[in-house]
């Protein structure tokens, strides 16, 4: 339970944290114009996708701490992985605009989270042929 | 435009290319000398260890031409290579070198011996090396996923073993956990800057909510890398079910790797005055709980593995207080002693390991402290060896450990962190319990009966825990030249601080 | 006073639900209409697993061989390795030589890999 009050907990600061970007403008680093920007005609702004990154970041961590399927552990990872880089290209589109940085690291990210899926199928792999099962709670040789 | 390729910078990322260029060398070599079923010995193989040295020798020798030039701003502000990205890649060298000597004979003895070891050792040890130069946030995670899925693999090494995997499978959970927090982390800090230079972080308009919580959770994501201690929990687990001689390599270049780019970071950042004050206090903080932590659990353990893991994790809260000194609000004292403590704690940690790992086969049998019983009528040098690691990880004089401490607490005293230090003086006083027991068992306790003759360690192991356990000792009788160096790289690369 | 808040945030969003609503409609539209108007005949064959017209092997529940987890393995690494190369064909040009041979240079550390895995025999199905 208390997994879950910390799960609530987190996905409130990380949604806090994004209305405060809401609150304050497009952050000191941008214009007057930027600020206009924020929530543009359209509708859809960067809080949302601050929005849409802090409860895809939440999911991550809430499957990492309850799911015990070792396959589903490494998705909760992936989505960790997933909602940063999301956050790299809106803060990219809406912070600093000259520049394609934030997107870049979205690429490197992309690459990064493969190679991490390969291996962790590896090493689940390993732990499949050893103990039979992929259940993350039967690997409990380790304690003291 | 700028010149896309600076071609002429490539002298200052020399010894990472190397690193990389001789990994995949070993890789490419043994493929072609053997088959995946050959058996482990013959004379190809020998090959491979020897150009794995040669390797990482060809790479400390160009940071030694290097050394002492001029900092610069390399590859469109991606690279800083300054005086102290080249002495923590001289110390990640280190813990290469030792480690490449050593393993030959131990992964012989397993018969584990492939060519993918040296590979991934070498891959994980450039990886650091660009690590600790990192200046923009891209290079600061591509590097520290690359060492770290190398070293993921070297910890599930033992791929027969349960302990291996299950370690290996903690570790990259809770690795893949860290790599999440700090990449939003990150993610957070460009967006309250806008830039993803890190020497820019700590200079540019911030918005200022947006910048602490992503310094709050790239210190998270930090904290678990270097096994800071609400964020442990995989250290034990990881050392203890890994090859005991990765668990050395890991103990000493992960951790430095992690601090060299906490220092780099935290220092950067901290230019920035609302950032400051707050991270002096939440790292002081840590420090006292991963000093008071790690060593109250150490003194419990059965294991000698074990006990070195927690051992670990207190020295990582030593290392803290460095850092916290350096960024202290009044009046900053230096990061320089946490520099000179990464080189005794490689030298110590990893001899006591290379030891642990010559006294018998990997399992959980030859870890106990039993296992260490009369260690010193049947191996007498090792049991010396150990003996000058162990005062020196509890902190006694005349060994590297020592000094490294005093500086430590002295820096913590003058930046007004006197608690700190005192906690510092306690849990070093509590840690000499578990050390000398260790100490105590070998010289004063009979050899069990069914204690195995331990084998022979070969002679790279012999010779690495022999200059180990000889510089721990030379550094504790001649400290300031080293003191010195360290002082010169800090204030060489980041100013004053 | 809600109201308008109501429709000055929802309103630019409703070609959308517009949208949402003739799919739905559509899908359910063409389900229904082939219930009622088509023909029923029921047969082993036409009740079996559709499997591109060849002959079925066995249910689609099987266990599949951990081979496939190399090659899954293997395919996702090469083939997330193109994300780099698209934006360096966007910009190619302004690189001259110099970026034609890093991009080669990336593709020769690709190829090592895969010279790896095939001595290593990961592309070998036996």
């Amino acid at each position: 339970m208390s997994a879950l009050t910390a799960i609530f907990s987190m996905s409130g600061a990380l949604l806090a944290a994004a209305l405060a970007q809401a609150g304050s403008g497009a952050g000191a680093a941008s214009s007057a114009a930027a600020a206009a920007e924020v929530v543009p005609a359209a509708g859809i702004g960067l809080v949302h996708y601050l929005v849409v990154s802090a409860m895809v970041f939440t999911l991550g961590i809430a499957i990492i701490i309850i799911r015990r399927n070792a396959i589903a552990v490494l998705m909760g990872i992936e989505l960790l992985l997933n909602s940063a880089g999301l956050n790299f290209v809106a803060f990219s589109r809406y912070v600093a605009k000259d520049g394609i940085d934030g997107q870049v690291v979205t690429i490197f990210i992309i690459v990064l989270a493969a190679a991490e899926a390969a291996l962790a199928l590896a090493i689940i792999l390993n732990i499949y042929n050893n103990l039979n099962t992929v259940d993350v709670d039967e690997a409990d040789a380790l304690k003291g | 435009m700028t010149n896309p390729f600076p071609l002429e910078e490539v002298r200052c990322i020399l010894p990472v290319l190397l690193l990389f260029a001789a990994a995949t060398a070993v890789l490419i070599a043994d493929l072609f000398l053997r088959g995946w079923n050959e058996p482990a010995s013959g004379p190809p193989k020998r090959l491979l260890p020897m150009l794995s040295i040669l390797g990482a020798g060809a790479a400390g020798f160009f940071l030694w031409r290097d050394w002492g030039s001029a900092p610069a701003v390399v590859f469109h502000g991606a690279l800083r290579a300054d005086a102290f990205a080249h002495a923590m890649t001289a110390i990640i060298l280190l813990g290469t070198l030792l480690t490449l000597v050593t393993t030959a004979a131990y992964l012989r003895r397993h018969g584990t011996e492939h060519g993918e070891f040296y590979a991934l050792i070498l891959y994980a040890a450039g990886g650091m090396a660009l690590f600790a130069a990192a200046n923009n946030l891209i290079v600061l995670f591509v590097s520290l996923e690359t060492f770290s899925l190398a070293v993921y693999i070297l910890a599930g090494y033992f791929r027969d073993e349960k302990r291996a995997v299950e370690g290996a499978l903690k570790y990259f959970i809770m690795g893949g956990l860290a790599s999440g927090f700090l990449l939003l982390g990150l993610a957070f800090l460009f967006g309250a800057s806008g830039t993803i230079r890190l020497d820019d972080l700590g200079r540019s308009p911030i918005d200022q909510p947006l910048f602490l919580a992503g310094l709050g959770l790239s210190m998270t994501g930090f904290g678990f890398k270097v096994g800071v201690f609400p964020f442990h929990s995989w250290i034990p687990d990881a050392y203890e079910g890994a090859p005991t001689l990765v668990t050395g390599f890991m103990s000493v270049t992960v951790k430095t790797a992690g601090f060299a780019a906490l220092v780099r970071f935290v220092l950067e950042l901290s230019r920035q005055a609302e950032a400051g004050p707050a991270l002096a206090q939440v790292l002081a903080w840590l420090s006292a709980g991963t000093m008071i932590f790690g060593n109250a659990v150490a003194l419990v353990q059965g294991s000698v593995k074990r006990m070195l893991a927690y051992s670990a994790i207190s020295h990582t809260g030593y290392l803290l207080i460095g850092l916290v000194a350096a960024i202290a609000p009044e009046r900053g004292g230096s990061s320089a002693p946490v520099v000179f403590y990464l080189l005794s704690y490689t030298l110590m940690t990893f001899g006591a390991f290379a030891v642990l790992g010559s006294i018998g086969q990997d399992g959980p049998e030859n870890e106990t402290f039993e296992a260490f019983h009369g260690l010193s009528q049947r191996r007498p040098l090792l049991a010396f060896a150990m003996l000058v690691f162990m005062i020196s990880l509890a902190g006694i004089p005349p060994t590297a450990g020592f000094w490294g401490k005093l500086y430590l607490f002295r820096e913590a005293v003058y930046a007004g962190y006197w608690p700190l230090a005192l906690v510092g003086i306690l849990t070093s006083i509590v840690s000499v319990y578990y050390y000398l027991r260790l100490v105590v068992v070998m010289y004063m306790q009979p050899a069990g009966e069914g204690a195995s003759a331990a084998p022979a360690p070969g002679w790279g192991a012999a010779l690495a825990t022999a200059a180990a356990a000889a510089a721990v000792i030379a550094i504790g009788f001649f400290p300031q030249t080293l003191l010195d160096q360290s002082v010169a790289s800090i204030q060489a690369a980041f100013g004053a601080r | 006073m809600e109201a308008i808040l109501l429709e000055s945030v929802l309103a630019p969003y409703l070609p959308a639900f517009l949208y949402f609503a003739v799919v739905a409609a559509t899908a359910a539209g063409f389900l229904i209409a082939s219930r009622l108007l088509g023909p029923r005949r029921r047969d082993p064959l036409k009740l079996s697993t559709y499997e591109c017209g060849v002959p079925l092997l066995g249910g689609t529940r099987d266990r599949f061989s951990v081979k496939f987890y190399l090659v899954a393995i293997l395919f996702v690494l090469f083939d997330i390795e193109t994300v780099f190369l698209i934006p360096w064909a966007v910009e190619f040009r302004q690189f001259g030589w110099l970026g034609i041979l890093e991009m080669f240079i990336f593709l020769g550390i690709l190829i090592i890999g895969l010279v790896y895995a095939f001595k290593r025999g990961a592309l070998k199905w036996d």
